[in-house]
């Protein structure tokens, strides 16, 4: 009888343990092949290193006599009267828009007359709100809206664009990128050495007591505190202390990398602490009886074999850097700059993200091509976790 | 003969524990002095104090004198005080490094930088330890892939690679098999005529085979300390014939 | 109680029998010589027996336990303490046997050797009792009753040979009665060993030398 019971209280958590594992993945699944579906499609090279703003030029320019010889290309739409190949594409950030698919050789587009000078047209720049004047002095007019061809025929009605926009790029976030990377630079340029520093202190020099105590306390306390509190920190103490430095009260890069130390910090000396706990004494022993100072024995023999241990801690550290965005709203701000400087304010790729979801139209597909590349960084950072941890094992020779 | 350490009325209390009393012992030069005594009763802790490694623990305090070669070796570097006296472990604990770097590392880290320098230290040292035939072709492979009475030969080495006076063994070979036990015993005997050795053990055999004179520990107290023949043949004190009849402990 | 204690029990109530059975021996051999006994044979197979038994006993207990101090000296004075014994029981017999052939002379008794024998076989028995009671002081008088001995021993030989009666039945009562005196005499050196040994047993000097 009892052995039935037992058959019976065995399925059931069976049972529970399998539905919640099939759930767990079920939800976390989804959300992956929903952020997957949906920015797939907008990731390209022009994506990740283009600017953000695109730049605007108004020209006007006059047809000449020539005749231009249509390539034939397939999807192009040409226009011989000024040698232009124009095709529909996508913006980067998801937009259909006419771009520029061929300039014919001594094409009047290279040699654009703009304001304060000349332009060259490039392949791959996008034209849109055509004006001009056709040959039985008509008006003409176009857009981008109105798709490649009819754009091309209308070139080719006019005998002179008075009024042409030439858009280059846009909607690329290699600006947040760039943030991004400075900041983790930035930030653990300041945490690693004070992180670590005090790990070192309160696993080897401090004694035990009231005071360690305290202080262990403080610093796990830190670790719950929410870390949009540290971002109202941030904007009250960082921005005016850089100020002083770089001479303007404003949104830093700077400031947010003293702000993501303080958010680090209390997760950075934790896990260097235990990482440096967790080398056997007998090596301490060894060194100390063989005459090493304390100093030495730390950076000879500690530190080397809590390195596993100190890259976790680097990498947990990048990973929450990269995923932080309502702390670094209140330092870093919310305008999206496509050259970022360390003492002017930027966006963080999650900062471009909720930036994106503010416009007027919200641009999800873009959105989620940029958390496929966040996505994809975390992996690459584990993925290097366990690498680093074999090949160093295989070094040290596994006893 | 030259006692190079004296120890005089030397009290140890690990917080309240009163763990050494009132030790008076006299170790003398180029000879192996061996400390035996059931387990826990300061044997260890004496051997410890000699190289000031009982520093490391904050409830201890100590009361009483200890000289090493005349000076009481509270007034000596600590530092200074551990390339003089080296430490041989019960468990071996080389570095996770190469072979090379283990003995390598107590010289550099006393500042001995050029190469050739190094090299003849490495290879001298293995050799007086007897590992040099074993390991000559292998010196960069990590140390952990030595058998354990390899890697205890290896700490010997990379002890007197500090070229210390004495060497401090605390039952050096008690995690090792009968045929590691023996080379490292017939070491030790070598090694006494360049070195003091101290050694704790819990093997009468071991200390009546290899050490000059032994002393007999009891609940923290120094019992009797003679020359081993005749602390093993006609001790003076019952309690230590008891002891080493194995009558208890 | 640890091995070694019950080892060494049981060595010694095994030695101990062998003293009693050469004790036994001895008195038959004296009793014969003095007339006092008809008794013509003792088993002098048994204290053989006995010998090898404690040998063995010895060199097992050396094969197991590892030995110091008062251990040490126990194992190796029984060892060699025993070899002594030994040899008293042989010459328990030779006495007997030369008692024997005697007999015929038992007229010719001389006070001299009567004491003589007395004398030993209580040497023999106080050698005996320094190792059962493990009495130093004992061992010590023994060991200086040698001298006495000797000289005893000496004196009697040069009278056998002094006399000038040149009797053919004198003859062999002499060349008998030396043997029968010097056999007294290998005895109580037997019994001085016994004693030094159980000197050693107890404070580790041999013949006043310290060897352990």
């Amino acid at each position: 009888m009892k052995y039935k019971k037992r058959k019976i209280a065995d399925f059931f958590a069976n049972f529970t343990t399998y539905i919640s594992a099939f759930f767990s993945i079920l939800l976390l699944g989804g959300i992956i092949i929903y952020i997957l579906s949906n920015g797939a499609s907008n990731l390209s090279w022009n994506f990740i290193t283009s600017d953000y703003k695109e730049t605007l030029n108004v020209v006007d320019v006059k047809a000449t006599s020539r005749v231009y010889d249509d390539p034939e290309i397939e999807g192009t739409y040409f226009s011989e009267k000024y040698g232009v190949g124009l095709k529909d594409a996508k913006t980067v950030d998801g937009n259909p828009c006419v771009q520029i698919s061929y300039l014919s050789v001594n094409s009047p587009f290279l040699t654009l007359n703009c304001k304060g000078g000349f332009y060259d047209a490039k392949i791959g720049e996008n034209l849109d709100v055509l004006m001009g004047i056709s040959e039985e002095n008509t008006d003409v007019f176009a857009s981008s809206k109105d798709g490649a061809q009819k754009f091309a025929l209308a070139l080719d009605n006019s005998v002179e664009v008075f009024y042409l926009h030439v858009i280059h790029g846009g909607g690329g976030i290699r600006g947040s990128l760039l943030t991004t990377l400075y900041l983790i630079c930035l930030t653990l340029l300041f945490s690693l050495p004070l992180g670590v520093g005090a790990a070192i202190y309160l696993t080897l020099y401090a004694k035990e007591g009231k005071f360690k105590t305290i202080i262990m306390n403080m610093i796990d306390a830190t670790s719950g505190v929410p870390s949009i509190i540290f971002g109202l920190v941030g904007m009250i103490v960082f921005i005016p202390f850089v100020g002083t430095i770089s001479g303007r009260n404003v949104f830093s890069i700077f400031a947010g990398a003293l702000t993501m130390t303080i958010i680090l910090l209390p997760i950075i000396v934790k896990t260097a602490s235990e990482a440096i706990k967790v080398v056997p004494s007998e090596y301490l022993s060894a060194s100390l009886a063989l005459g090493a100072s304390k100093t030495q024995t730390i950076f000879k023999v500690v530190l080397p074999n809590a390195l596993p241990g100190l890259i976790t801690a680097v990498l947990l550290s990048i990973g929450r850097i990269i995923g932080e965005s309502a702390a670094l709203m209140f330092v870093l701000g919310t305008s999206i700059e496509d050259y970022p400087k360390l003492f002017n304010g930027s966006t963080t790729l999650s900062l471009h993200i909720w930036s994106l979801t503010q416009a007027e139209v919200p641009n999800f597909k873009a959105a989620c091509a940029i958390s496929i590349i966040i996505l994809f960084v975390v992996f690459l950072m584990s993925i290097s976790v366990k690498i680093i941890w074999y090949f160093y094992t295989k070094k040290r020779g596994a006893a | 003969m030259e006692a190079i350490f004296k120890i005089e009325n030397l009290n140890l209390f690990y917080g309240e524990t009163h763990a050494l009393k009132n030790v008076n012992l006299d170790i003398y030069k180029n000879k192996v002095t061996a400390f035996i005594g059931p387990s826990g009763c300061g044997k260890s802790t004496l051997l410890r104090c000699l190289n000031r490694m009982n520093d490391l623990i904050p409830s201890c305090k100590i009361e009483g004198n200890i000289t090493f070669e005349g000076k009481d070796i509270n007034t000596l570097n600590t530092v200074d005080l551990r390339t003089r006296v080296g430490m041989v472990f019960q468990k071996p604990n080389p570095f996770p490094m190469s072979i090379y770097d283990n003995v390598a590392y107590g010289p550099r880290c006393a500042g001995i930088k050029k190469k050739e320098k190094l090299n003849k230290i490495v290879t001298d040292s293995l050799k007086k330890a007897g590992l040099y035939e074993e390991v000559k072709t292998r010196l960069k492979d990590s140390a952990l892939g030595l058998s354990g009475g390899q890697q205890q030969r290896l700490c010997i080495a990379r002890c007197i690679a500090m070229e210390p006076e004495v060497i401090l063994a605390d039952e050096p070979t008690s995690a090792l098999d009968p045929i590691a036990t023996q080379t490292i015993e017939k070491l030790l005997q070598e090694l006494k005529k360049d070195y003091t050795i101290i050694i704790v053990t819990h093997n009468m055999q071991q200390a009546a085979r290899i050490s000059d004179y032994t002393a007999f520990f009891l609940l923290g107290e120094v019992i009797e300390v003679n020359k081993t023949t005749s602390i093993f043949g006609n001790p003076q004190d019952k309690r230590t014939e008891d002891y080493i009849t194995g009558r208890f402990g | 109680m640890v091995n070694i204690e019950t080892e060494l029990e049981t060595l010694n109530t095994l030695l101990l029998r062998m003293c009693d059975a050469v004790i036994v021996n001895i008195n038959e051999a004296m009793d014969f010589y003095l007339g006092k006994s008809k008794v013509e044979s003792i088993n002098d197979d048994l204290i053989d027996q006995y010998e090898r038994m404690v040998e063995e006993m010895c060199i097992n207990i050396m094969l197991k336990e590892r030995l110091f101090a008062r251990d040490l000296k126990e194992t190796t004075g029984i060892l060699k303490l025993v070899s002594d014994l030994e040899r008293i029981g042989d010459h328990a017999e030779d006495i007997l046997r030369f008692a024997k052939k005697l007999k015929p002379y038992k007229d010719n008794k001389n006070k001299e050797i009567e004491s003589l024998l007395l004398f030993v076989v209580d040497m023999i028995k106080r050698s005996i009792k320094s190792y059962t009671d493990k009495n130093v002081e004992l061992a010590n008088e023994v060991i200086s009753d040698d001298d006495y001995v000797d000289s005893k021993y000496l004196e009697i030989i040069n009278a056998l040979a002094s006399k000038k009666d040149g009797d053919a039945h004198y003859l062999q009562f002499a060349i008998y009665t030396t043997l029968v005196v010097k056999y007294l005499e290998r005895i109580a050196d037997h019994s001085v060993n016994i004693a030094e040994w159980v000197v050693y047993i107890k404070s580790g000097y041999y013949k006043d030398k310290m060897i352990v």
